[in-house]
């Protein structure tokens, strides 16, 4: 059959579907259609849900409001809908229909049989959860919504509607998972993606591990590669190490040679054709390991003796910063609404992620040791979406007129990188770069108060520099917030502006003494060569 | 422990509200009309028995769209034997794209009334004695003065046009 006649033959068997006119043999071939074709499965399911939508609107589906005003016999004749304006019907005199419903859904369970919930399928153990930020699965082993670190995973299918996973299969296989995502586990060499994004890491032993997307199968030939996986759309395969082979599946793709992928290269594949194109390799849209090993630039901050320092590597429950120097003042997350995922991949490991003014999240350590002598540093890697007015990396700072040990972020509407202290006189002193911080590019930030000088800088240049002597602390403004400013009461945001930040926030640390320029620039050169 | 009663009538009206939605998931998945209405009643009848498991103001797509997946499975399984049936895979496929496609619901069901106001006078009288009169495709026919065959082809057309008018309403943002 050429494409005209296998579309006619599809589109006889699509019209007499609804009407009960398919025999076994034909269902079994429309089957094979929609197993070979995404776009006739979306033909189908948009014909699927278009005979939903007629129902509805004739009234034909909504049997709770045929008992508005008195229940009926369930054996009474039926009133038939007028033509139009049925959907207006619906939900009128739900009040009253409760009690009928009730009634009805009693009669009904006496002549169908009693339906009980079928879990989906699960067979071997094929992987543990090694670690998870904040899960909620609809579909879990063992049907709780947040399992633990640890929990054994069987083959089948889940959805991760909340959080990070990071599974590791039993062939070695470490997958690291962001919601919202739905997988299948297949075995312990193969997993299945159908929506989301995952990124895997494959150990020698494991070579050959797949990942199936949609269209496409992605063979592991010894590498670091991540997918991105989206319905009906492209899907998009990265290669961090290492290569990859890709078997293209799709309606257009078969027969067409396999894909390879090496090392820095990366290609999206069409839904629906299977076609592949060649894209640009991006490392910062996916999270690669939820791992707490020690490295090069952590372990070189922890050195310089932070008085406070978080690597924004989340814990357990998703919603704790970290403080891993001594003092150990964790700062909580605080969520805007809808409530959203904040962990992204950083310059180091994992990132905060805000969402600026519009989503207001932020995190607030309600005590930290601050600086009592004259000297202060505070550095972090920042990368922002936009300059919101007053954006804030971080703040000791309270509203307008109260001033707190220092106030570091964006500069009001211009967005230029500044850091302002407050001096023993009481006065402001700030500093400030020279031009708007560039967008969506990772930038480390420092400023350093040496008890002569306040400096900042930005990538470990000195980009601005004031004199300031000694440096004052207001006793009653005792909390760090990062992200935003609080309010004196530091119970929320100040509500002049609130300074919010849109963008990433990573490697936050503060020191209570001065660091030199040359531990500032050392500090940017570590991040810059790409330590993870 | 568990969750506070729930709000009868709100979840009533959620319940009515999703009627069409869970039908064409339900449809979606099984491919057989009259069944799906079977399944479609069957899923109200857990969703209502398992009310205790639901909180008012969390997801309750993701609630009734899992509970009507679990029933449709059921189906699969009780139908294994006398019926050739989709693969696994591609209920798996279905299922997901189903979802997807459920969030364009209310919107295409908003510009069904505009849609169905355009189409041409003898689509929508096929398809008022089909829905309205719930008529089968022979009495439409004997209605009509047409063959089955072609009330059929009729049928099937209206729902083409009018998908084909949904999406492209959707685009142009028109008002009901």
């Amino acid at each position: 059959m050429n494409d005209r006649d296998e579309n006619r033959r599809f589109e006889s068997l699509l019209g007499r579907l609804l009407e009960g006119g398919l025999n076994d043999e034909d269902r079994l071939e429309f089957g094979r259609f929609l197993e070979h074709d995404p776009s006739r499965r979306f033909q189908y399911l948009d014909y699927c849900q278009m005979h939903g939508l007629l129902r509805a609107e004739h009234g034909l589906l909504s049997s709770w409001q045929e008992f508005d005003e008195e229940l009926p016999p369930l054996n009474a004749p039926r009133q038939k809908p007028a033509w139009r304006g049925l959907r207006s019907l619906v939900g009128v005199g739900v009040a009253a229909a409760v009690v009928a419903v009730l009634a009805a859904v009693v009669a009904r369970s006496s002549r169908i049989p009693p339906a009980t919930s079928t879990p989906p399928f699960r067979g071997d153990v094929v992987a543990r959860l090694q670690k998870q930020v904040d899960a909620r699965f609809l579909y879990v082993p063992a049907g709780e919504a947040a399992p633990p670190a640890g929990t054994a995973m069987p083959q089948g299918a889940y959805e991760l509607c909340r959080g990070i996973i990071e599974l590791q299969s039993e062939s070695g296989v470490v997958l690291t998972l962001e919601a919202p995502a739905s997988f299948t586990l297949l075995d312990r060499q193969g997993v299945r993606i159908d929506r989301g994004r995952v990124a895997a890491h494959v150990p020698r032993q494991a070579t050959g591990f797949r990942v199936e997307i949609p269209n496409g199968t992605v063979i592991d030939l010894g590498t670091d590669f991540a997918v991105d996986a989206v319905q009906g759309e492209k899907s998009e395969v990265h290669v961090f190490n290492g290569k990859v082979q890709i078997n293209l599946s799709g309606s257009k793709a078969r027969g067409a040679s396999p894909l390879h992928l090496t090392t820095g290269e990366a290609a999206s594949i069409d839904y629906a054709t299977g076609m592949p194109s060649g894209i640009d390799l991006d490392e910062q849209r996916f999270l690669r390991n939820l791992a707490s090993t020690p490295r090069t630039y952590t372990q070189r901050v922890l050195e310089l003796q932070p008085a406070v320092y978080y690597p924004m590597e989340p814990a357990s429950d998703g919603a704790t910063l970290r403080d891993v120097a001594f003092h150990r003042a964790d700062a909580k997350i605080f969520f805007g609404e809808p409530r959203k995922s904040v962990w992204a991949a950083g310059k180091v490991g994992l990132a905060l992620e805000l969402g600026g003014p519009a989503q207001r999240t932020y995190a607030v350590a309600p005590e930290y040791p601050q600086a009592e002598g004259d000297e202060l540093s505070v550095a972090a890697w920042v990368m922002a979406e936009s300059r919101p007015r007053w954006g804030s990396i971080a703040k000791n700072w309270a509203g307008s007129d109260q001033w707190g040990q220092f106030h570091f972020g964006l500069h009001y509407d211009s967005g230029e990188l500044e850091a302002h202290i407050q001096d023993s006189s009481g006065q402001e002193i700030m500093v400030k770069d020279s031009a708007p911080i560039p967008l969506r590019v990772w930038h480390h930030v420092a400023f350093v108060a040496d008890g002569k000088t306040l400096h900042l800088y930005r990538n470990g240049e000195e980009v601005d520099g004031k004199p300031s002597r000694q440096l004052r602390r207001d006793p009653r403004i005792k909390a760090l917030a990062i992200g935003t400013k609080l309010n004196l009461k530091a119970d929320a945001p100040d509500s002049h502006d609130y300074n919010m930040w849109d963008g990433r926030l990573d490697e936050l640390a503060i020191f209570n003494h001065a660091l030199t320029p040359r531990q500032v620039r050392e500090l940017f050169e570590l991040g810059s060569v790409g330590v993870r | 422990m568990t969750n506070p009663p729930i709000d009868q009538e709100a979840l009533v009206g959620l319940m009515t509200q999703f009627q069409g939605r869970l039908y064409a998931y339900i449809l979606s998945l099984i491919a057989d009309a009259d069944a799906a209405n079977d399944v479609l009643q069957e899923t109200n009848i857990v969703l209502w028995k398992e009310s205790r498991h639901f909180v008012l103001g969390t997801n309750f797509k993701a609630w009734a769209f899992r509970v009507a997946h679990f029933q449709c499975m059921a189906y699969r399984q009780r139908k294994l034997r006398d019926k050739v049936m989709f693969s696994d895979d591609v209920v798996a496929a279905l299922a997901i794209e189903s979802k997807d496609l459920d969030e364009r619901y209310e919107e295409r069901a908003q510009a069904l009334a505009f849609c169905l106001e355009r189409i041409h006078f003898r689509s929508r009288e096929a398809l008022r004695l089909r829905y309205a009169e719930e008529l089968a495709v022979a009495e439409v026919a004997a209605r009509m003065s047409r063959s089955s065959n072609a009330v059929s082809q009729l049928l099937f057309r209206a729902r083409q046009w009018l998908i084909a008018c949904v999406k492209r309403t959707d685009t142009l943002q028109v008002a009901p």
